[in-house]
């Protein structure tokens, strides 16, 4: 039994979301305020927390900013379907995911378990230690160090490093990331993968290296750059 | 002479330099003295010149009377014996026989000139005749005209002309103001209001400044409410999101009770719900594309490359059809603005094409370059062949929810509120969009961007 705490105002939805993913083998914990959210978000370790972004006592972006001062949980956002600016502002934030609302519930549940899966994946295979320049990446202790000193990610950003890891200096279509990171097709208009890949920079980005690891290969997909070298020689 | 400007510019111009001439004219008719009464005065001045004459002749004979002459310049003058033999002077005026010397003054036209004579006696006694020739400038009434009324002319053209311009000014600046707002409204810029004079005081406003009033009250009024309505129409499906949610985890809930009959009611519900799903998504698009004016994220986009991507995606829906999208790219396009808006466009207009085609036909897209009204601009033409549209139906169908001849097309899908979203976005892009039968039948709708 998965973990699962549900922050929404619309106590009907809690409720029959509650006993929907239940049948599915989450166990759902509910909190319709955003203040009372996120202290129980922050009470104990859970799988995952489904977030509304409209939300009475504290706005759901307000909760997920605080959620992530303090913890890399998967986070997936529950937008109002039609407020575009929502989504993009909720990924940059640092959710994992998001999803519109209203939603067909089956998509929910895709959505968490390719979520979920991320988590579980890494630590049920054979554990790997990735090694690329400066960069090291632990499957099973889900670390990553740069230059030896820690960077936290979420894990959308670990799978995407890892990913990228995978196939050093090669370009990995944004088509294979959508699939293997995020779990459904690529779709032309969804940003989740660029907005992503832009916080992954951020974070391993360091006082020395001005040139960013990760190279954005317009239309194509992303690439992990090894050196300046191979930056040339990709080209 | 088209414009009221110049319609009323040039006739109070004329009109006000007509009334002066003719009253000009009036004046001088008026003015103009009898014979009798000019003649009296001018006989004894006559008489007096005469007199001066002689008085100089008397002194030192002709010498002494050419130099009288010589002063009074305005004529020739002569001095002529009783036989009539010229004395002193001009020799060639000379005295009409038949005219008895005892005549006080005589006067008789020679050519253009009259010539006066007048019997005088010298000092010494002797009988004389004094001839005087007066050149007569001919006058005629345009000359006369022109010679009191040349300088006032100038004048009453000028300040006519300018007084005039004031008027005109007066009249057509507020119109020329409200023409240009009401122009604006009806292009759809419900904000544009006539500007109003900024005396709001009694004393200040005049029927134009009213005007303006009530036209912006009214372009107010029209503005709250088609935002009233566009509100509405967001807020309705704003609040259709919550109880649609509510409305889908039920239904997956009930499936897990469900039994096989009980799953095809099911599935008559979830694809209901996820139609009603798809037209909140489309009115939420929709307005939220009314509520975007600014032109934020704005990329260089290739037409052929949205294009391309909508014709796979379109050609997957055409196929169960038994239709096919066809797209002829012409020359490479470049354009400005929001990847997703000009995808959506294209896609809705695309996918209302294969709606109407006929089964087993083909929907034809092609990307061209035209020249309008000096812009470049891309063009994208996607043509059907399905029934048409009624022509006075065309302008229609870019209004949200628009269907045309319900009856005929039941089963044809769609809310009609793609074509809205196409236009808007089209709009949000300063293109052009229209729609129009072809001869040969079938729908053709253009969409056309700026290029560049």
């Amino acid at each position: 039994m998965e973990d699962i705490l549900l922050i929404d105002d619309d106590v009907e939805l809690c409720s029959m979301l509650t006993e929907y993913l239940g049948k599915n083998g989450f166990r759902v914990k509910t909190a319709h305020r955003g203040d009372l959210g996120l202290r129980a978000a922050q009470q104990r370790p859970w799988s995952m927390i489904l977030l509304d972004v409209m939300l009475p006592g504290m706005d759901g972006f307000e909760v997920l900013k605080r959620i992530r001062s303090e913890s890399s949980v998967s986070v997936l956002l529950l937008t109002a379907r039609g407020e575009d600016v929502d989504r993009i502002v909720g990924l940059e934030i640092g959710a994992d995911d998001y999803l519109p609302k209203p939603f067909n519930p089956r998509e929910l549940l895709a959505r968490m378990r390719a979520v979920l899966r991320r988590n579980t994946s890494a630590t049920a295979a054979t554990p790997v230690v990735l090694r690329v320049g400066d960069l090291e990446l632990d499957t099973a202790a889900r670390k990553v160090l740069r230059g030896g000193s820690r960077v936290d990610l979420t894990d959308v950003e670990f799978s995407l490093l890892e990913a990228l890891m995978q196939s050093p200096g090669k370009v990995v279509s944004r088509e294979d990331l959508s699939q293997s990171v995020l779990g459904r097709q690529f779709d032309p208009f969804d940003r989740s993968l660029d907005m992503h890949v832009s916080r992954l920079r951020k974070k391993l980005s360091t006082a020395e290296a001005e040139e960013s690891l990760v190279k954005t290969i317009r239309g194509v997909g992303y690439q992990l750059v090894l050196d300046r070298d191979a930056v040339e020689m990709g080209d | 002479m088209r414009s009221l400007f110049f319609k009323i510019f040039i006739i109070f111009w004329i009109a006000q330099t007509l009334i002066f001439i003719i009253s000009t004219a009036l004046i001088l008719a008026r003015r103009f003295p009898r014979p009798a009464s000019m003649l009296d005065p001018a006989f004894s001045s006559l008489r007096a010149e005469a007199a001066e004459a002689l008085q100089a002749f008397d002194a030192s004979s002709c010498a002494g009377f050419d130099s009288f002459a010589q002063q009074h310049n305005r004529g020739e003058f002569a001095l002529v014996d009783e036989n009539g033999k010229t004395i002193c002077g001009n020799g060639s005026l000379s005295v009409q026989d038949n005219v008895p010397s005892t005549t006080e003054i005589y006067g008789r036209q020679l050519g253009q000139d009259t010539v006066w004579t007048l019997p005088v006696v010298s000092a010494k006694g002797q009988q004389f005749r004094f001839l005087v020739s007066v050149h007569r400038e001919r006058h005629t009434w345009y000359g006369d005209l022109m010679h009191f009324a040349f300088p006032q002319l100038l004048v009453a053209v000028a300040v006519g002309g300018l007084t005039t311009f004031v008027l005109v000014m007066i009249f057509t600046r507020p119109v020329i103001n409200l023409r240009e707002a009401a122009r604006q409204l009806s292009k759809g810029q419900l904000s544009a209001r006539a500007k109003e004079s900024k005396k709001p005081s009694v004393l200040h406003t005049d029927e134009f400044d009213a005007l303006a009033h009530d036209f912006n009250h009214m372009a107010e009024r029209l503005e709250s409410l088609v935002n009233a309505q566009k509100m509405l129409l967001r807020d309705v499906s704003h609040e259709l999101r919550s109880p649609l949610a509510r409305a889908s985890v039920a239904l997956e809930l009930a499936r897990d009770d469900a039994n096989s009959t009980m799953t095809t009611h099911l599935d008559r519900i979830q694809r209901e719900t996820e139609r009603l799903n798809q037209l909140i998504g489309q009115l939420l698009t929709l307005s939220s594309m009314e509520a975007n004016e600014e032109e934020i994220g704005f990329e260089r986009i290739s037409l052929n490359n949205v294009v391309d991507e909508i014709v796979s995606d379109a050609n997957y829906e055409a196929h169960q059809r038994n239709c096919s999208v066809i797209f002829e790219p012409g020359e490479q396009l470049e354009i400005a603005g929001r990847r997703e808006l000009i995808y959506r466009a294209v896609e809705n207009v695309v996918r209302n094409a294969i709606r109407f085609t006929e089964e087993g036909s083909a929907v034809e897209i092609r990307t061209t370059s035209v020249q309008d009204d000096s812009r470049k601009m891309a063009s994208i033409q996607v043509s059907d062949h399905g029934p048409g549209i009624p022509e006075k139906e065309i302008e229609s169908i870019f209004r949200p929810f628009y269907k045309v001849d319900q009856a005929r097309s039941p089963q044809k899908g769609g809310f009609g509120v793609g074509l809205a979203i196409a236009e808007r976005s089209v709009k949000l892009h300063k293109g052009d969009l229209r729609a129009f039968n072809r001869p040969t039948g079938g729908l053709t709708i253009e969409m056309r961007f700026p290029t560049g």
